[in-house]
């Protein structure tokens, strides 16, 4: 249940409804949203005490999620979430495009691949360094020194970084290396210990969409992140595992209308991993943006012929700055636009 | 028939309608992408006309153009 106070609500009387519901040996959250309270209530609410807080002045409206997520759902705000990642905002009518390749490869790969993107338009840079791979034998990723790699090519366009982290031992490492956002892939979704750890750095983390999960557990996942004290989750549809084999997986965008119903968190689709056909990835991103979607995550590769890990799904640097044209005049029909790159600092001037 | 007129007329004004709002979008975008240059960009009119195969008139396309780059936040004329 989400109580939706009237703006301009005195704070004793805020404190006093919370005190009523805490009395009752109820559970609270109060949102970050700065134009009026509002107060989630965690627990299962006794009817009787619905209908007194009903019956307040200070309560506008009293709503109820579809599920078992309060801080995550649309009536927890009053408009969606634009979410800063390093300096980068996401959401709420600015479109972003995350690109770079798979995994971190070595200096030279991930320099070029950075500056491909920056070149493009794309506004983070993405690189796997701690891989996580169906094949014990196929290509894991540098580890720590991948993320020294992803920062340094990130630093040098002046974009911010995100790179997948894959458990809760691995989170220093990010910390190390500021990580502007810590991914929590598909098939970690549901490891809750890890959302419960990474949660805890208080860094914007981008949310995939598990192999088979439904909405609602997704949603539920991001509720773990916001209870344990971050509230700047992405979610980003990957596709999910479906009957039709023609593709790497299925693009579900049904999930954009109706997420933009359910929850204020931004959307990103990743047509790379959901098409796993580089054709594809251009039609899809258009059919996302046109969607909804707040921003795409695609992977790019300046040689994708020798890439180490997904080189067949990986687009060539060219065809990235057309996706992120496409992204401009798609997201601009719906009343949206690109948001800005990260300026390059000032160098310091000897005087 | 009269009303299937009417609902066509009306269906017609809302596409109308949102297509206006698509153009406008547009061209605070393009005004957007400019707005960060200081530097003037000409629109390849050329390229435009050989593309323009439908209803609208070549003609006019010049001056659509031109009044879309004298709006642009980049390209704004100072002189009045």
């Amino acid at each position: 249940m989400i109580l939706r106070l009237w703006p301009g609500t005195m704070e004793d009387r805020v404190s006093a409804i919370v005190e009523l519901m805490e009395k009752s040996g109820l559970r609270t959250s109060r949102s970050p949203e700065p134009a009026r309270p509002i107060i989630a209530v965690l627990d299962a609410c006794p009817e009787e005490l619905a209908e007194r807080l009903r019956a307040m002045a200070e309560v506008e409206s009293i709503e109820h999620p579809l599920g078992a997520w309060r801080r995550v759902d649309r009536s927890f705000r009053d408009c969606p979430s634009q979410i800063s990642v390093g300096g980068v905002a996401v959401g709420r009518g600015s479109v972003v495009v995350i690109a770079g390749p798979c995994s971190v490869e070595n200096e030279d790969q991930m320099r070029s691949a950075a500056r491909c993107a920056r070149r493009a338009g794309a506004h983070i840079l993405r690189g796997g360094a701690f891989k996580p791979r169906t094949s014990p034998y196929a290509f894991q990723g540098l580890g720590r020194e991948g993320l020294y790699l992803l920062k340094q090519a990130g630093l040098a366009e002046a974009m911010p970084i995100v790179s997948e982290i894959m458990d809760a031992a691995q989170l220093p490492d990010f910390l190390d290396h500021d990580v502007d956002c810590l991914q929590i892939g598909a098939r970690n979704m549901q490891n809750f210990t890890l959302l419960k750890k990474v949660a805890s750095a208080r860094r914007p983390v981008l949310l995939k969409r598990g192999l088979s999960a439904t909405i609602s557990e997704w949603l539920q996942s991001a509720e773990y992140l916001a209870a344990h004290g971050c509230d700047d989750v992405i979610l980003c549809e990957r596709g999910i595992r479906t009957f039709e084999p023609a593709t790497r997986n299925t693009l579900d965008l049904t999930v954009l209308p109706l997420l933009q119903q359910w929850s204020h968190l931004p959307i990103l689709v990743d047509p790379s991993h959901a098409a796993g056909i580089p054709g594809l990835i251009p039609p899809l991103a258009r059919a996302a943006l046109a969607a909804g979607a707040d921003g795409l995550a695609v992977e790019v590769h300046p040689r994708p012929e020798v890439a180490k890990s997904d080189g067949n799904q990986a687009l060539l640097p060219g065809e990235l700055a057309g996706l992120v044209a496409d992204a401009r005049v798609y997201a601009a029909v719906g009343g949206r636009h690109l948001a800005r790159q990260n300026q390059f600092p000032v160098p310091a001037q000897n005087s | 028939m009269q009303s299937e007129n009417l609902d066509l007329l009306a269906q017609t004004r809302r596409h109308l309608a949102f297509l206006d709002r698509a153009l406008l979008n547009l061209m605070e975008e393009r005004s957007r992408l400019l707005s960060a240059l200081d530097q003037t960009l000409d629109t390849n009119l050329d390229d435009l006309l050989m593309r323009a195969n439908g209803d609208f008139d070549p003609e006019a396309l010049g001056a659509v153009f031109e009044a879309i780059s004298a709006g642009c936040h980049g390209q704004r004329r100072s002189a009045r």
